[in-house]
């Protein structure tokens, strides 16, 4: 990163900080907005216990798996909506009910079914599905039939078409429905465990932090969720980054 | 080798081709010209098995190896000029003798958008030669390039191809006399 850049952040984020500073100062209620320092010395605070660091670690691998199943299971699903029309009017209703459903009614109904740690991976999962399985089916069938056609001409087996022709065509879609997805599955997870509250998590921790009126340390965490989401977003995005042709080999 | 037996085609409701005849032999060097729409490219995606006739039938007394210029391009714009040719199951090594012979050995590791649209119809002929075919179908195949370009690439066409049958649409008399192609007015 250049050095004006580095510049141009810091002052960006200077900035909202003085906002923020104003803004606690003319409400002068701590319960209402704290000031960036409370909330700092909140997180230190925080910090300094191991319960933090479990329950940052755990709602992690809650997220990341309940996200590593709906990429998975969205890629697989794409491919046979795109291949199989019969998969596609089967499944297409369910598809369309969970886009349609609130986040809140499937956290709801999961509760009855789910054990509390369980129930975030569920909902991730349940967030990042449609969107991979959407954007697979309709990267596929928009790949321009003159490529497919050469490769039928030349006969070249079906594996190497699947992996050599379509998935680089729909490989820089894919990696941007997965980055958007990832920013769902960390909010709609974190949600989750707000409200069914498994032990060692951050939505409990957030919970907990609202029921005795913390609001500097409620602030923390909402700044630990955040940072912890662009974190994981920007590992993602170098991680996949090597699967896309734009990027000069 | 392919005997088309009064052939008709529709698209929909229109009729491209009507009850047209031709047998394709070894050696053979058809050019097809006619009019823009009177299904010269329909006939070459019949030959090449893409399309079904809808009357009458294609005949074969052999398994087809077609190997194809198309009217475009179609080369995939993530893969190098090499990695296009070697796709289709070509040798690296032939795959770069064709692109030598064309005058651009030197695109061999660029990406098709690196390449002018001349160099690209020529990255496509080498395509083409360098797959393992029993004959060749060249759908203006020289669009873009220059007469010298031109009279190089079909030199080195016509060395290649030797026995095997070539079919070729142009708008071009003087490119079907490069050929000494049978002129086949549709």
């Amino acid at each position: 990163m250049k050095l004006s850049k580095i510049l141009k952040s810091t002052a960006i984020l200077l900035l909202w900080l003085v906002v923020w500073q104003l803004a606690a100062v003319l409400i002068n209620q701590e319960i209402l907005i704290p000031t960036p320092l409370a909330t700092f010395r909140a997180l230190l605070v925080m910090c300094r216990t191991g319960k933090f660091y479990m329950s940052v670690l755990l709602s992690l691998l809650r997220i990341i798996a309940g996200y590593t199943a709906g990429v998975a299971s969205g890629i697989i699903c794409g491919i046979l909506s795109y291949r199989f029309k019969t998969f596609k009017a089967v499944f297409s209703p369910i598809l369309q009910l969970v886009k349609a459903v609130p986040v809140a009614s499937f956290i709801i109904l999961a509760l009855v079914w789910l054990h509390a740690a369980t129930l975030p991976i569920f909902i991730s999962f349940l967030m990042v599905l449609p969107m991979i399985w959407t954007n697979v089916e309709t990267g596929l069938s928009g790949i321009d039939k003159k490529y497919l056609e050469m490769a039928e001409v030349y006969k070249i087996d079906k594996l190497k078409v699947f992996f050599q022709i379509k998935m680089p065509f729909i490989m820089p879609s894919l990696i941007s429905a997965s980055l958007t997805a990832l920013g769902f599955a960390w909010k709609s997870g974190i949600a989750a465990e707000v409200i069914c509250r498994p032990k060692n998590s951050l939505g409990n921790m957030l919970q907990e932090s609202k029921l005795y009126i913390e609001t500097p340390e409620v602030f923390a965490l909402t700044a630990v969720v955040a940072l912890l989401s662009m974190l994981l977003e920007l590992v993602i995005r170098r991680t996949l980054r090597r699967y896309t042709h734009d990027n000069p080999r | 080798m392919i005997t088309l037996d009064n052939i008709s085609f529709f698209y929909g409701e229109k009729q491209i081709l009507k009850d047209f005849s031709l047998k394709i032999q070894k050696g053979d060097r058809i050019c097809l010209i006619g009019e823009s729409g009177c299904g010269k490219t329909t006939l070459l995606r019949l030959v090449l098995g893409l399309e079904k006739p809808t009357n009458g039938n294609i005949i074969t007394t052999q398994k087809l190896k077609p190997s194809v210029v198309f009217q475009e391009n179609r080369l995939l714009p993530f893969k190098t000029v090499l990695e296009n040719i070697t796709l289709v199951g070509a040798d690296k090594a032939d795959a770069l003798r064709h692109l030598n012979a064309l005058g651009i050995g030197d695109t061999a590791n660029l990406k098709p958008d690196k390449l002018s649209g001349g160099m690209q119809r020529r990255a496509a002929i080498a395509r083409a030669l360098s797959a393992d075919f029993n004959f060749l179908v060249l759908d203006e195949a020289f669009t873009g390039l220059d007469s010298e370009n031109i009279k190089t690439a079909a030199e080195h066409i016509l060395k290649t191809a030797g026995a095997r049958p070539i079919i070729l649409v142009t708008h071009s008399l003087e490119e079907a006399e490069l050929f000494g192609a049978k002129i086949i007015k549709m």
